[in-house]
């Protein structure tokens, strides 16, 4: 067998310079220098933008699209989707609020009560779709619309369409104002989910199994990977940061509320979208999913901030969404 | 005197690669100018330009001694100049005369006139007498019959020039002697017949001259009467054919069996088929298209569902209902589709993943981390052993060429420590280069105690590079050739079931 040809070798050593930068620029495309971008339009039209009020407050917010991002992430890995995310929220918001009710005055107890159900359900809505999508071969879009549809209508119907009230307070003196090592807990959940997500899909076979699918189904199949359970589990690990969502979420607002999160399912795929996750699977990371939901938040923020009407950012939401998708293809296409 | 059809010193580059290099050719009317060469010899892009789908970097084009630019496929059709691809144009819902039709249709102020159309076009598929009607769906026709409605519509108003892109090669044998007798009745009229093809052997029977082309250059033009197969191949590979092919080391006499299949029946067509393996062994698999060689290939890993047999891998059985991708490679039996793109490889992701992604819990540590080191060190030292260019585990797959490309898939079995590797189609669509080590390669695994069924339909590499060879035939396998035994004469009989074999015996078929 002959040996690699020199010529050849010489030819791609220069393909290392600069590796830091074609390595980002790869990996999160364009957004870091949207981002300074935005950064500095903001700061220029409002002097309200780039202070250290402001910027906490964006990222405070950002972290849970963050994490939202990171579980549609998941699923659009390996080629799908999940429109009920939001729904999910909704009625995990809904559930542990009921919960909370129930202990008053005693916070251990309520607490962990509250995050056991709002991961289980969430988990359970999870499963569900991933049973669908894997068993029975319903497309993604189809199987994830219904359930945000019938999840939604549950949630709804539990509430009977009112928030619930009187909450206890150190539900929310614990899980959003409450500190722990000195960090703020979302913060310090968001971190973790981060993290673990990051080992999880860099350094374990099931981060290569879900890269493997979404690239092409067929080949893992014939590389003796069961696709169809990594698939269910993909959908399944995306409900449990979903119901941590739900819970810090629920925390924030201070009452379980029947429509929150409605804005997540399509934020967060163009969050993912926009930080280089392809629509079509098996490409992107999760780093570039957070950094465009961080894009997204600072984008509202600084349009809010500029007094730019709500009406007017949804449309420009949408024609973002739209825009990444067009950028996605554009850089993704075969050659 | 002028040319129909002339190419000089036409110039294409892509990204990386010359694909023609100052490429001539001529083309007179009323000839078969049948275009030869290895895969990437820059045939197609050759006739994409003549058909519009590509333009030329440098060099000019003449159509009857006039200087034209061919600006797109369509503008090409203007021009006279027609082409029938293997990736046919066909839209299958739709029916064949209105296939045949599609752009041109015949109006009656703006009314389609659908009797006229459908009589015509039952008047174009008359010469093939192939019983395709003009009402029928595209869809519900056969792979051939696709292909003459795609060369009806190309002939439908009678083209300059026709260019046809391996058009035996999915064509059965009477199939293709009507396709002759078209092409002949085409010729008289004066038309001018582009005939790419990989069949050497048909060039004698239809072509008047031949051009070869190797790495994008213009080798020579010969007269087809004049020239043999032998020099052809010399002339397409840069090689003698003995340079080609290793050396085949014999099987031990004491080798033991690794794969027994028997009585093997499924679904969609194979019929009782029975055959062993032997470790060291490379058993070729031959037949045409649709003689069910592909499929026994992805019978043996339960890609097709089964209706009967029984698959034995070192003497024990697997079960039908356990019969997966996964329970076989458990067992050590590997499958390499032939659509390495669509099938077999990861595109977007790197080489590094693409081979190492069937044996991750190799490269496990505990709590099911990866040593990333140990698995970019075997990744390496298998960079370096097939010659795999560029040499980064770190490239993406679909950036690399067909070969490099296939490489990379067997490093998969490799990487696994396979012991039956099933490989469909490996060297389809890869340089001689690439082909030579995919060979030298196989050879090494076979004389390493693995075991490998070499599903292909090249005639010589059956001949050259298999210690036996199977011959499928309308989903049954009909023939085993040993090696020492293996002629083309003999294979063909096989191939067009003019023979088969009972019981060791070979017998004539009465039909």
């Amino acid at each position: 067998m002959s040996t690699p040809r020199e010529l050849t070798t010489r030819r791609f050593a220069a393909v290392g310079r600069l590796p830091f930068l074609r390595g980002m620029l790869d990996q999160l495309g364009l957004l870091p220098v949207l981002l300074i971008a935005l950064l500095i339009f903001f700061s220029v039209a409002s002097p309200n933008f780039f202070t250290r009020a402001n910027l906490s407050t964006i990222l405070t917010q950002a972290l849970f699209l963050i994490i939202v991002s990171v579980a549609q992430t998941l699923v659009l890995l390996t080629g799908g989707f999940d429109l009920s995310m939001g729904s999910s929220i909704a009625l995990v918001s809904i559930v542990v609020g009921l919960q909370l009710l129930d202990h008053p005055d005693t916070p251990t107890t309520g607490l962990a009560l509250a995050t056991l159900v709002a991961i289980a359900v969430a988990t359970g809505i999870g499963a569900l779709n991933g049973l669908f999508v894997s068993l029975f071969r319903v497309p993604p879009f189809i199987v994830t619309l219904a359930m945000m549809t019938a999840v939604s209508g549950l949630a709804l119907h539990v509430s009977r369409g009112v928030p619930i009230f009187g909450l206890p307070n150190y539900f929310s003196s614990t899980l959003y104002t409450g500190k722990l090592l000195g960090i703020p807990v979302p913060w310090l959940v968001t971190i973790l989910v981060l993290l673990a997500m990051y080992v999880v899909l860099h350094w374990t076979r099931f981060g290569r199994y879900w890269y493997a699918i979404g690239s092409n189904a067929e080949a893992a199949r014939l590389s003796g990977i069961a696709v169809r359970f990594y698939l269910f589990l993909a959908y399944t690990i995306a409900g449990v940061l979903v119901g941590i969502t739900g819970l810090l979420l629920t925390a924030r607002v201070g009452s379980g509320e029947p429509t929150l999160g409605a804005s997540f399912p399509l934020e967060s795929i163009a969050a993912a979208v926009l930080g280089g996750v392809s629509i079509r699977g098996g490409e992107g990371n999760l780093f570039g999913a957070a950094l465009g939901a961080v894009f997204l938040v600072m984008l509202r923020n600084g349009m809010d901030i500029m007094g730019i009407s709500t009406y007017t950012q949804m449309i420009i939401t949408g024609g973002l969404l739209v825009l990444a998708v067009i950028i996605d293809n554009w850089v993704h296409r075969e050659r | 005197m002028t040319f129909l059809l002339r190419a000089h010193e036409v110039t294409k580059r892509f990204p990386g690669v010359l694909a023609l290099d100052r490429v001539s050719f001529e083309l007179r009317s009323g000839e078969v100018h049948a275009l030869v060469g290895e895969n990437g010899a820059g045939k197609s892009t050759l006739v994409n330009i003549f058909a519009g789908s590509l333009r030329p970097d440098g060099g000019t084009i003449e159509l009857e001694g006039r200087p034209v630019q061919i600006r797109s496929p369509h503008h090409a059709q203007e021009l006279g100049i027609r082409a029938v691809f293997q990736q046919l144009s066909l839209v299958p819902a739709l029916t064949v005369a209105e296939n045949i039709f599609l752009g041109r249709e015949l109006t009656a102020p703006g009314l389609l006139r659908k009797p006229a159309m459908r009589a015509r076009s039952l008047a174009q598929l008359g010469i093939f007498d192939a019983g395709i009607a003009p009402t029928a769906r595209v869809r519900d026709l056969t792979v051939p019959q696709r292909y003459l409605v795609e060369i009806a519509k190309a002939t439908l108003e009678r083209p300059k020039v026709l260019i046809l892109d391996e058009p035996t090669a999915s064509l059965t044998d009477r199939e293709t002697s009507v396709l002759f007798r078209l092409v002949r009745e085409l010729r008289a009229q004066g038309v001018g017949i582009i005939w790419i093809t990989h069949r050497l052997e048909e060039l004698y029977e239809i072509a008047d001259r031949v051009t070869v082309m190797r790495d994008g250059r213009h080798v020579a033009t010969l007269s087809a009467q004049e020239t043999t197969t032998d020099r052809l191949i010399t002339l397409m590979t840069g090689r003698e054919y003995e340079q080609i092919y290793p050396m085949l080391q014999p099987v031990p006499p004491d080798a033991p069996t690794v794969l027994e299949v028997q009585g093997l029946c499924s679904v969609h067509g194979l019929r009782n088929i029975s055959l062993t393996l032997r470790t060291g062994e490379i058993l070729g698999v031959g037949g045409l298209i649709g003689s069910g060689k592909g499929l026994l290939g992805r019978a043996l890993v339960g890609l097709e569902p089964l209706t009967a047999g029984e698959i034995r891998i070192g003497g024990e059985t697997v079960r039908a209902d356990h019969l997966s991708p996964h329970a076989m490679l458990r067992r050590g039996v590997m499958y390499f589709p032939a659509d390495r793109r669509g099938e077999g490889l990861l595109t977007n992701r790197s080489v590094l993943e693409n081979m190492t992604i069937a044996a991750l819990e190799r490269f496990e540590r505990l709590a099911g981390l990866l040593d990333k080191g140990k698995e970019r060190r075997a990744v390496v030292e298998y960079i370096r052993r097939l010659a795999i260019v560029p040499p980064n585990p770190a490239a993406r797959v679909r950036n690399l060429s067909g070969g490099n490309q296939q490489k990379v898939a067997l490093a998969r079995g490799l990487i696994r420590d396979t012991q039956v590797f099933i490989m469909d189609e490996p060297t389809q669509g890869i340089d001689v280069g690439a082909k030579i080590a995919i060979y030298e390669l196989l050879h090494e695994l076979a004389r390493q105690g693995a075991a490998v069924l070499f599903i292909t339909s090249d005639m010589l590499e059956l001949l050259h590079v298999c210690h036996r060879v199977a011959v499928m035939f309308q989903g049954e396998l009909v023939a085993t050739v040993p090696h020492e035994e293996a002629s083309e004469e003999r294979l063909l009989q096989y191939f067009f079931g003019h023979m088969r074999e009972e019981g060791g015996q070979t017998s004539v078929d009465a039909a």
